[in-house]
């Protein structure tokens, strides 16, 4: 579904994907929306597993802590720690 | 008597002025994650007070390996893939190379206890290579091999 977004753009930006508009033959709305797809792509890797290295250890723990459920208790750990 | 690890045994010293490295073991990643585990109140509560010093917490390839099984059957394979997800940031591993296994087996033999398992033999080794004196777990059969519990410390 596409949705009108009004952003800025530099100059430069402009000119480069009416360029490739041009070159593709495409419109530059379709141009920059193709720009944009190998950007999330290829960038959303790097800043995704940038954050992960980011969380520090404790926020780890609490986050660890935070997703506790309410298990089987002990009786069945005891038989499964058995199992191993 | 304690077993002994080849080499310089780990010091029995009763006061430990400053904690910086911990070892922890799958009983407190599984506990902290069951609310109805027995131990899950007393592992939330070490832990804070382990973050208020700002320890270090250290595992091995091990005890990982043994935590993802036991939680894939305790708490379903979604929770397990998420600790596989995150284990790098919970802690630092310690990888158990063909030496320290080597080393565990041979620690193995020398334990006379039969409720001292693999696992256990290959965490108090890898806990002697890196200079870690204290294991934060429940097991008190821990003490057998002369390191000391958390909650003996804190």
């Amino acid at each position: 579904m596409l949705v009108r977004k009004q952003i800025l753009l530099q100059d430069s930006h402009e000119y480069a994907i009416k360029e490739l508009a041009a070159l593709a033959g495409k419109s530059f709305s379709q141009m920059t929306r193709e720009l944009l797809d190998k950007a999330v792509k290829v960038e959303g890797k790097k800043i995704r597993k940038k954050a992960k290295k980011k969380m520090t250890q404790f926020e780890a723990w609490d986050k660890w802590i935070a997703g506790a459920v309410s298990g089987p208790g002990d009786s069945e750990y005891d038989k499964y720690a058995y199992d191993l | 008597m304690p077993a002994r690890l080849v080499g310089r045994a780990i010091p029995n010293t009763t006061n430990m002025p400053t904690i910086s490295k911990v070892f922890v073991d799958t009983n407190v990643f599984v506990a902290i994650r069951d609310i109805k585990d027995s131990t899950h109140s007393r592992a939330v509560k070490i832990y804070e007070e382990f973050k208020s010093k700002k320890v270090k917490f250290f595992t091995s390839s091990d005890v990982i390996g043994e935590t993802l099984t036991v939680l894939a059957k305790k708490l379903g394979k979604p929770v397990a893939k998420e600790f596989l997800d995150n284990f790098s940031v919970l802690t630092r591993e310690i990888f158990i190379d063909p030496l320290l296994h080597k080393e565990s087996r041979d620690f193995f033999k020398r334990v006379k206890s039969k409720n001292i398992s693999f696992i256990d033999c290959s965490s108090a080794v890898a806990m002697r290579r890196n200079k870690i004196k204290i294991i934060f777990s429940f097991d008190k059969d821990f003490r057998k091999l002369g390191v000391k519990l958390a909650a003996d410390v804190l």
